[in-house]
């Protein structure tokens, strides 16, 4: 099946009544959660993966994947009229876009930043579609010592570009590596630190680790101060519409920051934020007159909005291709697949065309569903702040607790879950960083299974292990990564003692 | 709360500590057929090997990290959010016994009472009602089998 006749199956998929409202109902979601300040696309996923229990796995793909693109359109909507950001994805923007508003500009500023993400989100799907099917049959050819090198490599990226330091980044690996190895070793059905708990003997949960960490956490940031409710800038409908002027600032941001995205997606780490930033700068160096930003600038709005959009698109590929999540919402979406039997990776587009193609299709109709959604109601959504802060705190408890308790109708989950919270709430206090604990929950099982299976099939040999040209470039730039940084930071202080 | 990030880099050297010599418990196997203890013995040692330069780094004077300890809130906001934390801890211990509907209106209440709200009678009627609705939604809306509680069974 070529992309041409995949994406026409794929919109049959799409369409079909389930499909289609699992895909509204995702996108919803993400546009509610993305102007909420208090839950991001990573809770909600965490919280919404028991509701799809009852769905097929093409549908809950559909919801789930509609919850983490829809929640970068929702995040620009607060940034704009409110100056907060619904989530992290969404920072930048309030940089220009805020300043947009105060200038009688937020109808603007909306439009070109719910524009930007369209365009922005379908370029990226057109990426998707032509990057993941040669990736899939490129991998293909990979064996158990290629995919543990590249789950490997994933974990060092992820902690070489996160936000905290280093140390702090691998230790949160370290972390999350240990919580993946409780419960029943797979290969031997040996029960590993269950402390002869049999509920433990499953392992350990990611709905509750990340619930715990996004949830509970968020919501104890957040009660250490009691705020009002935000004033909200109004935007009437006839201002949605920006100026031909606008338009011609905007358009050429927008096309860069769809390509930028995109190929930040393919990497591991937080692409979605770093690509807004990333757009930004790029945007600042490029403009005639970069003293505009952070004043206003159409192109400070245009570029990271696009640039966020298309990089959800670009993350999916890992994951749809290689069956390998590069960042903890598509962690989540691996983690929800499994769940339903399904396993991502190179054969999932032979296997499970449905789900491949039917995701791709929904992705399109659920960007054309956002720009609706976004613009002209867009003042329904920014009014959802009004609800008093202790109300919403008290029912993203609530919801976390029963999203919890449902998986397994487990109380020691929920234990789980509140332990994460509490440890969630400290570490980012001390600006450790969660998404390399996320993703090492989910990688290390990986991780652990492939390093075995290559030890197996190697007969111990290190060289038919590590010798293979895939499993050698990819251990190359891992270690790359991790000598390097070190050594450029000693060079340049080094230089500087000479200097001076 | 003035050495948090030594004490959290203290707990991690404790806890790698204890996972290593559990794994060192479990079979390690050999090099061609890798055993259960194998990844966790090497988690365990990453872990410390990360942990012992954070605790050192963390302990120099003058250290950013320690002015950084103030981000922790103190007084009445440090009580507000143990006060939630014990207000789930008391949720999880009794929801076997009490059920979904009791344990959810009383935490909904703690938590409107901490975060401001300042009327008693709003309190209990939101709480109730919360309770409720959401009982009917994930129950009867969404099939999710909630506990009823033991006391009432």
């Amino acid at each position: 099946m070529d992309s041409l006749q995949g994406l026409i199956y794929g919109f049959g998929v799409a369409l079909a009544g389930t499909n289609l409202m699992a895909c509204f109902l995702g996108v919803l979601v993400g546009t509610i959660v993305g102007v909420l300040p208090g839950i991001g696309p990573i809770g909600a996923m965490a919280l919404l993966i028991p509701s799809t229990y009852s769905l097929g796995p093409t549908s809950a793909l559909i919801m789930l994947s509609g919850i983490f693109y829809g929640a970068m359109y929702g995040g620009s909507t607060t940034s704009i009229l409110v100056n907060v950001p619904g989530e992290a994805a969404s920072v930048v923007t309030t940089m220009d876009g805020y300043q947009m508003a105060r200038k009688g500009r937020g109808g603007a500023a909306l439009a070109i930043a719910a524009v930007g993400s369209f365009v922005a989100g379908t370029m990226g799907l057109v990426g998707l579609m032509l990057f993941a099917p040669p990736l899939a049959s490129l991998a293909l050819e990979f064996g158990p010592p290629e995919y543990f090198s590249l789950t490997l490599l994933g974990l060092i990226f992820l902690s070489r570009i996160g936000s905290s330091s280093a140390l702090k980044s691998f230790l949160m690996v370290g972390f999350g590596l240990l919580l993946g190895t409780i419960g029943m070793d797979a290969i031997s059905g040996v029960p590993r630190f269950t402390f002869g708990n049999l509920e433990l003997g499953q392992g350990v949960e990611l709905v509750p680790v990340a619930m715990g960490l996004y949830g509970i956490g968020e919501v104890l940031i957040i009660a250490e101060r009691i705020t009002g409710i935000p004033e909200l800038i109004k935007v009437k409908f006839r201002e949605l519409f920006p100026t031909s002027a606008e338009w011609r600032k905007a358009f050429p941001p927008m096309m860069r920051g769809a390509g930028l995205g995109f190929f930040l997606g393919l990497i591991p780490g937080p692409a979605a934020i770093l690509s807004t930033f990333a757009s930004y700068a790029l945007e600042k160096k490029l403009s005639k007159h970069p003293e505009e930003f952070g004043r206003g600038a159409v192109e400070g709005v245009a570029g990271p909005e696009s640039a966020n959009n298309s990089a959800t698109a670009g993350s999916m590929v890992p994951l749809l291709a290689l069956g390998i999540p590069f960042a903890p919402p598509t962690a989540l979406l691996l983690g929800a697949l499994t769940i339903h039997g399904v396993q991502p990776g190179p054969l999932l587009m032979g296997k499970h065309p449905e789900i491949f193609w039917g995701v791709v299709a929904s992705m399109y109709i659920g960007n054309a569903v956002l720009l609706i959604l976004n613009l002209p109601l867009v003042g329904i959504f920014a009014s959802i702040l009004r609800l008093p802060q202790h109300i919403l705190m008290g029912l993203i408890l609530l919801l976390c607790l029963v999203g919890t308790y449902s998986i397994n109708n487990s109380f020691l989950d929920i234990y789980i879950l509140l332990g994460m919270g509490v440890v969630g709430y400290i570490l980012r206090k001390l600006d450790f960083d969660m998404a390399p604990l996320i993703l090492a929950v989910v990688l290390g099982p990986i991780l652990e299974k492939t390093l075995r299976q290559s030890l197996f099939y190697a007969r111990g040999d290190a060289w038919a292990l590590f010798g293979r040209p895939y499993t050698a470039i990819l251990l190359s730039i891992g270690l790359i990564l991790i000598i390097l940084p070190p050594v450029i930071r000693r060079l340049r202080r080094i230089r500087r003692i000479n200097n001076t | 709360m003035r050495r948090a990030l030594p004490l959290v880099f203290l707990s991690f050297i404790l806890l790698g500590g204890a996972y290593l010599a559990a794994s060192l418990s479990l079979s390690m196997g050999t090099v061609e057929q890798p055993g259960a203890g194998l990844f966790p013995v090497v988690v365990g040692v990453f872990i410390l090997s990360l942990s012992f330069p954070g605790l050192l780094g963390s302990l120099k004077p003058g250290k950013a990290s320690q002015v950084r300890d103030s981000v922790f809130p103190r007084g009445k906001d440090l009580r507000r959010i143990i006060s939630m934390v014990l207000a789930v801890l008391l949720y999880a211990l009794f929801l076997p016994y009490l059920g979904y509907g009791i344990c959810s209106a009383f935490l909904m209440a703690a938590v409107l009472r901490l975060l401001g709200m300042k009327n008693w009678s709003k309190t209990a009627a939101a709480a109730a009602l919360t309770a409720l609705v959401s009982y009917l939604i994930f129950v009867s809306l969404l099939d999710i089998p909630l506990p009823r509680g033991s006391f009432f069974s």
